[in-house]
């Protein structure tokens, strides 16, 4: 966390001199004092790195593909489309995969989570469709072998 | 100018084209659509592929500097804020709305 | 070669004012609040988008960082306003449901 704040700020001051690195590390060690104590900060992660690299770009993949049916979607459907809520209840226990979940699901286009509570979702999709296998699909599946596998920074 | 200067310059014309394509469905699926959350979709595909697509295709013209990264920085940050923006405004839609235009399913 | 790149970017810098326009205009026509609000969140991806194009067309780099800031600012909109919105519509409910139950007694 010290590490990721410290290269912001080298990004963005765009130079290495110890003039903006005294400034920068001081930045960083308050920012990080202040995420613990009152962000409630913890040092467990889902999962090891190079998952979590593979999660992304299977996110990424999944995004374009999704983009792509939403925009013939709009095209040849217009206004005939089925709008549906699901609710379903995934198997993961943490709260960061359930986090990731929701997000990755909001981020592929044409399904948007509306409602996370206690376990509970609620998906919003574009097309009756799009909702088939929601409740069961491959984020989720992979959240869970990350879950296996926690790993402690 | 070298061949790969050239090759870079085309691939990232080819991504903006591409990304306007994109952002251009968005803005007719936000008139085309008639409800608020169908048109919440419509706009999540700009957010997401239209302006991924429009920034790595300026990343290629652009010339090699630390902007590059910073405009990383910023399709970064946007990924990581537009699902949350979008939960909320689905979140808000929910709670005011009156009318169902959609039906329920429960799994 | 250059000088097409610089044909093409202008082309697309008027493209995006235009979809900008257009969203502008679903704005102005949106029937509910929320669909005002959505107008406006796709007009300011639109924004970052056109700022960066005018980074590298005029080959400026502290526009980038215009665009950064933009990026921060316009969600931090759309969260605030949505969650006084939803914070305001909850203690409405509450309060319907204590005039309910008084007026039940």
């Amino acid at each position: 966390m010290f590490f990721l704040f410290f290269l912001l700020w080298l990004l963005l001051s765009g130079e290495i001199t110890v003039a903006v690195c005294l400034p920068g590390a001081v930045v960083a060690a308050a920012m990080t004092w202040f995420c613990r104590k009152y962000m409630g900060y913890d040092r467990q992660t889902l999962g090891s790195p190079w998952a979590l690299v593979r999660y992304l770009g299977y996110l990424l993949v999944e995004m374009l593909k999704a983009g792509l049916v939403v925009m013939k979607l709009v095209y040849t459907q217009g206004r005939d489309t089925e709008p549906v809520l699901v609710y379903f209840h995934p198997s993961l226990t943490s709260k960061t995969a359930q986090v990731m979940l929701a997000n990755s699901i909001t981020l592929t286009a044409g399904t948007i989570t509306v409602h996370m509570k206690d376990g509970t979702f609620g998906v919003h999709a574009l097309d009756a469709s799009l909702a088939e296998g929601i409740e069961n699909s491959t984020f989720q599946r992979r959240l869970e072998q990350m879950e296996g596998s926690s790993w402690r920074k | 100018m070298s061949i790969l200067q050239a090759l870079a310059s085309v691939l990232g014309l080819v991504f903006l084209a591409f990304g306007l394509f994109a952002f251009l469905t968005a803005v007719l699926g936000l008139f085309r659509f008639d409800c608020a959350l169908n048109r919440m979709h419509a706009a999540a595909v700009g957010d997401a592929l239209g302006i991924f697509c429009i920034l790595v295709g300026l990343m290629f013209l652009h010339r090699w500097s630390l902007a590059t990264v910073k405009i990383a920085l910023i399709f970064l940050f946007l990924w990581t804020t537009s699902p949350v923006s979008s939960h909320l405004l689905a979140e808000m839609e929910l709670w005011t709305g009156s009318r169902q235009e959609f039906e329920v399913e429960e799994r | 070669m250059a000088q097409i790149i610089d044909i093409l970017l202008a082309g697309a810098a008027v493209i995006l004012a235009l979809l900008m326009f257009a969203a502008l205009i679903r704005a102005i026509l949106g029937p509910r609040f929320t669909d005002r609000i959505i107008a406006v969140n796709v007009i300011n991806s639109l924004v970052v988008g056109e700022l960066v194009l005018l980074s590298v067309w005029f080959q400026e780099d502290f526009l980038v960082d215009v665009a950064l800031i933009y990026a921060l600012l316009s969600f931090l909109t759309v969260v605030v306003v949505s969650r006084l919105v939803i914070l305001q519509q909850g203690n409405r409910k509450k309060a319907g449901h204590k005039k309910n139950e008084s007026g039940g007694r």
